[in-house]
């Protein structure tokens, strides 16, 4: 589009040119000479990495594979014993496994969307983007590495879930038909990765993400609707469920194999149709999804899934304009609407200044309320299909649910966490700011718990007193969850110093496990009363008192500021 | 408007907008309102007139770690078209003092060192806009000296430069004006005043 206006163009070299004319020059071929001979250095090193990469894989997917096959056992085994009142259990549990793989499906590109697929790191946004070279050549390159790992990630997330349904009895399919399937996942990613990358020619990530949005709440309304005509008896949308594309890898397992090679087709053209528009991506497009896959590929490196996530969350591209005109509105009030519902002056001492802090904080981050309401929305949803009246799904549910809700609410601690300086300057001590950070969140997790208590106890048609133990389960689940989500956000970081002796000796293996699960078992236990109560016929009272024994273990362990982990390094 | 051969120094205060103001102009942030307009037209780097015209040296420190310091000043005069590209990094490698580096990896060298080849890389091609974020950072008195020569020679051959600096000694030995960013106003002035600015802040 340059040039040229009216003014005359200042060329310093006269020896080169001022004119839309690209130089032949491959930075590409030029790195990989350098390249090529830095892995000549290391290679045994190199070597040493695939094979424990490929060996971590392998012991990940044998985990992966035997947990979806003992769950595909359970589900086999409890048919005809469900757990809930008549008539609830409406929805088809492959209707509902559909759906729960769309949203799935549909997480993943949001995800895909956010880190690229097309993307530079640093050094080459910094020395190849400047070059007034065809970037064609070493986008498309790139973009197709990329590719690959995206479909190795989709095959490899199907190839646990389609063995345990085969061999739970749950799907049709033979091993080769798992392989299929696993390969229609994984060219699935490929080709709505291509369709992400597309809307990044276009300048329109933004509006790409806008439809993924809707796309999501259309899946969920769908499954509401669904839930409404069944529960009504005026028929039902089951049809839509298995044209979705969440829909083809069963479709593929069951030994429709020109799915896969449809999409293998499509995949190879789209490539090749794109690859002469990746030219036409800004600059500013491919360093912004660079940096955001360079800061998550580290947290992946460092096994960190709290800073995956922030780098994930961090990644929003540009700023739209309500929040802009959301800043100067603030700006010019000298405050936003949170800040006066909460005003300074009702300060009296550190305790409510720590107090007002985080729930400014809460209330303004938007990641709370979505994530309790996502946590309702899952064990609510499971519980209206088939599958969802089997204790063993209604339990596992209810957990996942939980956990995000938990998560959701610490939202406040887990900023103070990042930020140790900012709790140095409160006059008060560790611990006492540690169950403060624990007092918020149980304030927004109570009423969530107690909600779902009462709706699980309507789902399982527990009597009076059922009932209220089930409500009562819910407070003391909402203390102990909310702790748990405190020991989570203040997890120390990963001590390799310590780790790796111990796996030279063959001994990290529990340090490690110690460090994922740090939070989230207290999360776990904390909820074990209500999942007790949906399993037992009748609810007995005594519950609650394991319940309040439990909140008050959950409690002092999610606030402890003692730190004796082997894993963990020693802080503050 | 900035002409060729003219050095327009930009001061303010921390925060005060400086380097948002050059990321906005180079593409690389999006405007709130307004358009940024570079050689007659809006900025678009996806454009090669653009890439051969403008060269940009913002806070960034990045590298390829399998390169050295040598290769990294090819590349860009290889991806340049620079005619007698192996004299031209000599001679880059040589004002910076990093001839003993040569064929050091980035992560080897001190931070100063890398803010010399960043430099390094912005002067050897050739350019009709330097935009440079505080050039004079990490560098020592004797080559902050000479770098403003050299910053000042190329605006004498024609190349617009925009610099962002907080070294008034540094300012008043480029710039032929100055603009002032302070509470959200952008004030045009002259050196003098731009300088003492700087030294007030």
């Amino acid at each position: 589009m340059l040039p040229t206006g009216q003014r005359p163009l200042p060329v310093l070299d006269p020896r080169v040119s001022l004119d839309n004319v690209p130089i032949e020059f491959d930075p590409w071929s030029r790195n990989r000479a350098a390249e090529k001979r830095d892995r000549r250095d290391d290679f045994w090193e190199r070597l040493g990495d695939a094979y424990v990469s490929v060996l971590a894989s392998a012991i990940v997917l044998l985990y992966a594979a035997g947990l979806a096959l003992a769950f595909a056992d359970q589900l086999k085994g409890d048919l005809g014993s469900g757990a809930l009142r008549p008539g609830l259990g409406l929805i088809p549990g492959g209707s509902a496994a559909s759906a729960l793989v769309m949203l799935g499906l549909l997480g993943a590109l949001m995800l895909i969307s956010k880190l690229g697929p097309a993307a530079v790191d640093q050094a080459q946004g910094f020395w190849w983007l400047s070059l007034p070279v065809v970037r064609t050549v070493f986008l498309a390159r790139l973009l197709s590495h990329r590719l690959v790992s995206i479909f190795i990630y989709g095959a490899c997330l199907w190839l646990p879930v389609g063995y345990g349904t085969v061999v739970g009895g749950l799907a049709k399919g033979t091993f080769t038909g798992v392989l299929l399937g696993a390969a229609t996942l994984g060219l699935l990613f490929v080709v709505l990765s291509l369709v992400a990358a597309w809307t990044q020619t276009r300048n329109a990530v933004h509006v790409f993400r806008l439809v993924l949005d809707a796309a999501v709440l259309a899946v969920l309304l769908v499954y509401g609707l669904d839930m409404v005509l069944r529960s009504l008896g005026a028929g039902n949308v089951g049809a839509i469920w298995t044209v979705l594309p969440s829909h083809l890898p069963v479709l593929a397992q069951s030994g429709v194999w020109w799915i896969p090679v449809l999409l293998a087709a499509l995949a190879v053209g789209g490539f090749f149709g794109l690859a002469g528009q990746l030219q036409s991506i800004p600059s500013k497009e491919l360093i912004s999804s660079g940096a955001a896959s360079a800061h998550a590929g580290a947290a992946l490196v460092l096994l960190d899934d709290k800073s995956l996530e922030s780098a994930i969350g961090a990644s929003g591209g540009r700023e739209s304009k309500r929040t802009l005109a959301k800043r100067e509105r603030t700006r010019r009030h000298g405050s936003d609407v949170f800040a006066r519902m909460l005003p300074a002056k009702c300060v009296r001492g550190p305790y409510s200044a720590l107090v007002r802090a985080e729930l400014l904080v809460l209330l303004r981050t938007g990641k709370t309320w979505k994530g309790l309401l996502a946590g309702w929305g899952i064990p609510v949803g499971g519980v209206f299909a088939v599958q969802g009246g089997r204790p063993v799904v209604l339990v596992s549910l209810v957990l996942v649910g939980a956990v995000l809700a938990a998560r959701a609410a610490s939202q406040a601690a887990d900023q103070a966490a990042q930020v140790p300086s900012l709790e140095a300057i409160i006059p008060l001590g560790r611990s006492a700011v540690r169950q403060t950070h624990a007092l918020v969140a149980a304030l927004l997790l109570i009423p969530w718990t107690v909600g779902l208590g009462a709706f699980l106890g309507w789902a399982v048609e527990a009597n009076t007193e059922g009932f209220l133990v089930l409500l009562g389960l819910g407070v003391l689940a909402g203390f102990g969850l909310a702790a748990g989500a405190v020991r989570m956000a203040f997890r120390p970081e990963l001590d390799w110093g310590s780790v790796m002796p111990m796996a030279a000796m063959g001994r990290a293996t529990g340090p490690l496990i110690q460090h994922f699960i740090h939070g989230y078992e207290v999360m776990a236990v904390s909820v074990v009363g209500l999942l007790a109560g949906l399993v037992l016929e009748p609810i007995p009272p005594v519950l609650l008192v394991i319940g309040a024994v439990v909140a008050v273990i959950a409690w002092g362990v999610g606030t402890s500021t003692s730190n004796r982990s082997n894993a963990h390094r020693r802080q503050w | 408007m900035l002409d060729p051969g003219e050095v327009l120094g930009i001061v303010g205060f921390n925060a005060a907008g400086k380097s948002t103001l050059l990321r906005t102009l180079v593409g690389y942030q999006e405007p709130v309102s307004g358009e940024s307009v570079i050689l007659g037209a809006f900025t678009d780097d996806s454009s090669f007139i653009y890439r051969k015209a403008v060269s940009v040296v913002l806070d960034e420190d990045a590298f390829f770690p399998s390169l050295s310091v040598e290769e990294h000043l090819q590349l860009i005069a290889g991806g340049h078209g620079v005619p007698d590209q192996q004299a031209a990094v000599d001679h880059e490698l040589a004002f910076f003092d990093l001839e003993n580096a040569r064929t050091e990896y980035p992560h080897r060298l001190s931070s100063g060192q890398r803010r010399r080849l960043l430099l390094a890389a912005s002067l050897l091609r050739p350019c009709s806009l330097l935009v440079l974020d505080e050039p004079e950072q990490r560098l020592d008195p004797v080559m902050r000296a000479a770098l403003a020569t050299r910053l000042r020679g190329r605006a004498n051959a024609g190349t617009a430069l925009l610099v962002v600096t907080h070294d008034p000694v540094f300012l008043a030995a480029v710039a032929d004006s100055v603009l002032l960013i302070s509470n959200g106003r952008i004030i045009p002035t002259n050196v003098a005043d731009g300088a003492a600015a700087i030294a007030r802040a």
